[in-house]
């Protein structure tokens, strides 16, 4: 059953169309990559379906809810987290603090109990437990009372997946996790992924220009390119695809 | 064609979402509450208001632009500026009186002086700090209006000096419409406005200096990139802001008198009408300006007229115009004609 | 360097080392000085509270707000208007000082929302220079209400009880009855300044204050975990204003007046810059920011003396305080807070006590999709 249905999305900025007409679904279960060249609309997909960005074209269903509808803020308390290319935490904070953060909308404190200190105290404790869990799940532990400002871009990057995990994410939306990433710590990013989907039963939504990895672990792949959907299917047929090939080798293939 | 009928009612609700809408339907209000002003008191002292109104309108616009166009260049907010320009009408009314050079000439030398003033404030206070980071902007440019306040008080006395005005300003010169009084003073100020509202037109449009610094304005980094000398035409941005807010004040100062505090009290005019055109917007700015001097003007003028409104004073117009402004912020959060910039992700 | 870890006895001592080191002086200064310094003393804990309402706007959650100081004024003239006109204590006008400011709080935080950097800075100083204007607008008789220009004296002074004298003055300690009185003053203001500090970090250590910071720090990162941005920043406003209003309220009973000159457009740039001199975003800094506020006042004009060059009025006591904003913006932008912290990391490392997560699932044993 598809948990993600994207229909006709198009997104225009002033006179240029990013998104045009997109459709595709991504299975509960699935890891689902989007691939193309630069500029195709992929993070701007990204920002649609995480509500960053408003359209007012076409559809988007999860889980049978009309996803449009909800605010950006919204979307952690429906189990959608995504993470970021060029990063979104908050350098100020502590490792520990950052991933806390990711578990907003499953926490109940409020600045008046907070204040007075009524009843908050098993939470924040619980809370402390459950992010420090998300840490060692990701081996980022030694990190966790360290700023998150002056660690090592993978390292950041593997903090944002902890923050979304807190959350006992359904759909995690990844926007280019491997970039700025070296050979080694690809490789182990998919495995990562791969480990993380199997024990959460997450649907992950992955946006990526390293190609070896998005074929390595992506069940199904769609392929845009100027907006537009060109592609898609299993890596292997998306490998073959003569679309695909004109769009990234510029070819005249027929 | 259909799309366009079909939605045409549509858009006139769009419409009036635009800041031209918010204008028009801010107007239609301010005029369906001064009707019974009207009746009661005539069309000459309607006249005479709406004259009186377009002389601070005029001021107000010009140290409007000052706060835009360093805005536009660095999304700084020059609070230094009203004090600088004050600054400035000190050196102009020194040079007139004490050594009788003509008023005119000493209003540019005195606009040279603060627009060099300018640009050694830029190199020297404010590059050395990150855009981004507002906090010590805020703290330096309240320091230096502090300190120019300071200085003014020290060298020129805290009493009030008489201006020279820079019209002729007899109390005779004046033309006579509909029985209500325009004064040459307001009809000077406005050619003046005019003028400088066209030359900043054609020197950000037409310039090589003027491309620079749109080109700086919207993307620092890209222009950089290409060649543009950023940080001079920042400082450039600088002097000219500073030139024209002398030239603002050397406009009010006659009807104000000089003293160290005199644009420090009017510039939050300038302010609110920035604000509520759009502080990236001279053409806002300058929409802006009148209706804050139209409001201020109407409230002075008829405030005591309306039965139970007698505690209306010219300094309540700030009252109104902050609450105006705050309405037109909550839908219009750039102001009437100011531009949302599109963040990216 | 001293090493503690968190939770063991040491570092609870080292805790206690450290509130003890700055309660004695607290509780010593107003028995060893002169009344008046008393009287200034309590002010600065009054200016405090308030500085610490602004920095939860300007420091945590990065709303450059210039205005705080008309809520400074609103929660004062709310203390004063109760006492003289409905006959109330001081104590009860505490609670709905903090209601209306923090009501005033959000209404202006509203737009505040959507506008941002400077231009809030511009909008919100406006409100600074309004607010004195407003105390004096004659109709609905707000200006007798207020005072205008003339502002009000306090009719009920805040005097200490029999049992507090018998308490706190056993052995005859300031026999003078003003200086019982600024004492006293000086206790209830630091007590209060304290309820309101705990507060604040309470807050800020709980999932409120986190997301705060997250919001100013990337508020798009804060959407995506569910920080809902509107809300959040609304709040904190008006915490931030009813804080600062607090602050009013408890230096309109120190000096037992109010008046339109104590919260203009001049005291918002000296309390930002008590604010910025303390420390931006630093809890303890607040005590000093309100030092900084009442003292900086205390001496610049006679700093003006000291300048050789004029025979010079206080017209010059304005140029040194500009000259403070530049070189505070200069070499301080930490504050005073920043330079003890920076020291104190090189003479002791607290370790934090890792959270225990052997009762909870471990990771592989959770669902797995066939």
């Amino acid at each position: 059953m598809a948990l993600l249905e994207v229909r006709d999305i198009t997104v225009r900025f002033g006179g240029i169309v990013a998104l045009d007409g997109l459709t595709f679904d991504i299975d509960e279960g699935q890891i689902c990559g989007l691939i193309g060249p630069n500029g195709a609309g992929k993070t701007t997909l990204f920002n649609v379906v995480s509500r960053i960005y408003d359209t007012t074209e076409g559809s988007i269903t999860y889980d049978g809810q009309d996803l449009l509808s909800i605010p950006a803020h919204g979307m952690s308390k429906h189990g959608i987290y995504r993470t970021f290319q060029n990063l979104a935490l908050w350098p100020g904070m502590t490792v520990l603090d950052n991933v806390m953060v990711g578990d907003y909308s499953n926490t109940k404190q409020t600045f008046f109990t907070a204040a007075l200190r009524l009843g908050t105290r098993k939470e924040e404790k619980d809370l402390r437990e459950r992010a420090y869990a998300a840490l060692e799940e990701l081996e980022l532990q030694q990190h966790a009372f360290h700023p998150a400002a002056g660690l090592p871009f993978g390292t950041l990057k593997r903090i944002e997946i902890a923050r979304a995990l807190i959350g006992k994410p359904r759909l995690l939306m990844l926007d280019e996790p491997a970039s700025g990433l070296t050979h080694l710590e690809v490789d182990e990013l998919a495995d990562t992924i791969r480990m993380l989907r199997d024990r959460h039963g997450l649907t992950v939504l992955l946006v990526e220009h390293h190609m070896k990895m998005v074929m390595g672990i992506s069940e199904n792949v769609v392929v845009l390119n100027f907006g537009q959907k060109i592609a898609e299917g299993d890596p292997n047929h998306i490998r073959n695809h003569p679309a695909v090939i004109e769009a990234y080798l510029g070819g005249q293939a027929a | 064609m259909t799309a366009v009928t079909t939605e045409s009612r549509g858009s006139f609700l769009t419409w009036l979402k635009t800041g031209s809408g918010i204008l028009t339907t801010m107007m239609v209000v301010i005029t369906i509450a001064l009707i019974p002003a009207i009746i009661q008191g005539g069309l000459k002292l309607f006249l005479q208001r709406i004259f009186d109104s377009l002389n601070n309108g005029a001021v107000y616009a010009v140290t409007a632009i000052a706060l835009v166009i360093i805005f536009k260049a660095t999304t700084l907010i020059n609070f230094a500026g009203a004090n600088i320009a004050m600054f400035g009408a000190y050196i102009c009314w020194w040079l007139n009186t004490s050594y009788g050079v003509p008023i005119w000439f000493a209003v540019f030398a005195a606009m040279g002086a603060m627009a060099v003033m300018g640009a050694v404030i830029e190199r020297s206070l404010i590059r050395p700090f990150d855009v981004s980071d507002h906090l010590p902007v805020v703290l330096i440019t309240f320091g230096l209006a502090a300190i120019l306040e300071a200085f003014a008080g020290g060298f020129w006395g805290l009493e009030f000096h008489k201006f020279p005005s820079p019209f002729p300003s007899d109390p005779k010169d004046r033309f006579t419409i509909a029985g209500a009084f325009l004064r040459h003073e307001t009809i000077g100020t406005l050619i003046v406005m005019g003028m400088m509202i066209v030359g900043v037109y054609l020197l950000l449009k037409k310039t090589k200096v003027g491309l620079a610094f749109r080109a700086v304005s919207s993307n620092p980094e890209s222009a950089r990139l290409v060649g543009v000398r950023t940080g001079r035409t920042l400082q450039a941005g600088w002097a000219l802001a500073s030139a024209l807010g002398v030239l603002g004040a050397c406009l009010v100062a006659k009807q104000t008198n000089l003293e160290p505090a005199f644009m420090a009290k009017l510039v939050i005019f300038a302010f609110a009408a920035a604000t509520l055109g759009g502080l990236d917007s001279i053409g806002g700015s300058v929409i802006g300006a009148f209706i804050v001097a139209l409001v201020q003007s109407m409230l002075t003028g008829y405030g005591q007229e309306i039965p139970g409104f007698s505690w209306l004073k010219s300094n309540f117009a700030l009252v109104l115009a902050f609450v105006l402004i705050l309405v037109v912020l909550l839908f219009k959060p750039a102001g009437l004609y100011g531009t949302r910039r599109i963040e990216r992700v | 360097m001293f090493v503690f870890h968190e939770g063991t006895s040491q570092h609870r001592m080292y805790q206690a080392f450290g509130w003890l080191l700055l309660a004695i002086p607290m509780i010593i200064a107003p028995y060893m000085l002169p009344s008046f310094r008393v009287a200034q003393l309590a002010q600065c804990a009054g200016w405090a509270v308030a500085i610490l309402g602004m920095n939860i706007a300007i420091g945590w959650s990065g709303l450059l707000s210039l205005g705080h100081i008309a809520f400074c004024g609103v929660g004062a003239y709310t203390t004063t208007i109760l006492i003289n006109e409905s006959g109330w204590e001081f104590w009860m006008t505490l609670p709905l000082a903090f209601i209306v400011c923090f009501i005033a709080g959000g209404l202006v935080g509203l737009p505040a929302l959507k506008i941002k950097g400077l231009y809030l800075a511009l909008v919100t100083f406006s409100l600074a220079y309004t607010f004195p204007i407003l105390l004096k607008i004659e109709g609905g008789g707000v200006a007798r209400r207020t005072g205008g220009d003339n502002g009000r004296n306090l009719d009920e002074k805040l005097v200490p009880t029999e049992w507090i004298r018998k308490l706190f003055f056993v052995n005859g300690e300031g026999t003078d009855e003003s200086t019982r009185i600024a004492v006293y003053k000086y206790f209830v203001t630091v007590a209060i300044g304290l309820v309101c500090f705990l507060i604040v970090r309470n807050i800020l250590k709980s999932r409120g204050g986190r997301a705060m910071i997250a919001l100013r720090d990337n508020h798009i990162g804060a959407a995506v975990s569910g920080v809902p941005l509107n809300k959040t920043k609304v709040l904190t406003f008006a915490l931030s204003a009813a804080i600062a209003g607090i602050g009013g309220s408890l230096i309109a009973m120190v000096l037992d007046s109010v008046g339109p000159t104590m919260f203009d457009a001049n005291y918002a740039i000296i309390t930002l810059m008590g604010l910025v001199l303390a420390g931006v975003g630093t809890l303890h800094g607040c005590w000093l920011g309100g030092l900084f506020v009442v003292f900086l006042q205390d001496l610049a004009p006679r700093a003006v003396g000291l300048v050789p060059f004029y025979e010079l009025d206080v017209v010059y006591a304005r140029a040194i305080y500009g000259v403070m904003l530049v070189l505070v913006a200069f070499f301080m932008p930490g504050g005073v807070v920043s330079f003890s912290k920076k020291w104190r990391a090189r003479l002791i490392q607290v370790v934090p006590k890792l959270p225990d997560t052997s009762h909870l699932p471990k990771p592989g044993a959770a669902v797995t999709l066939g």
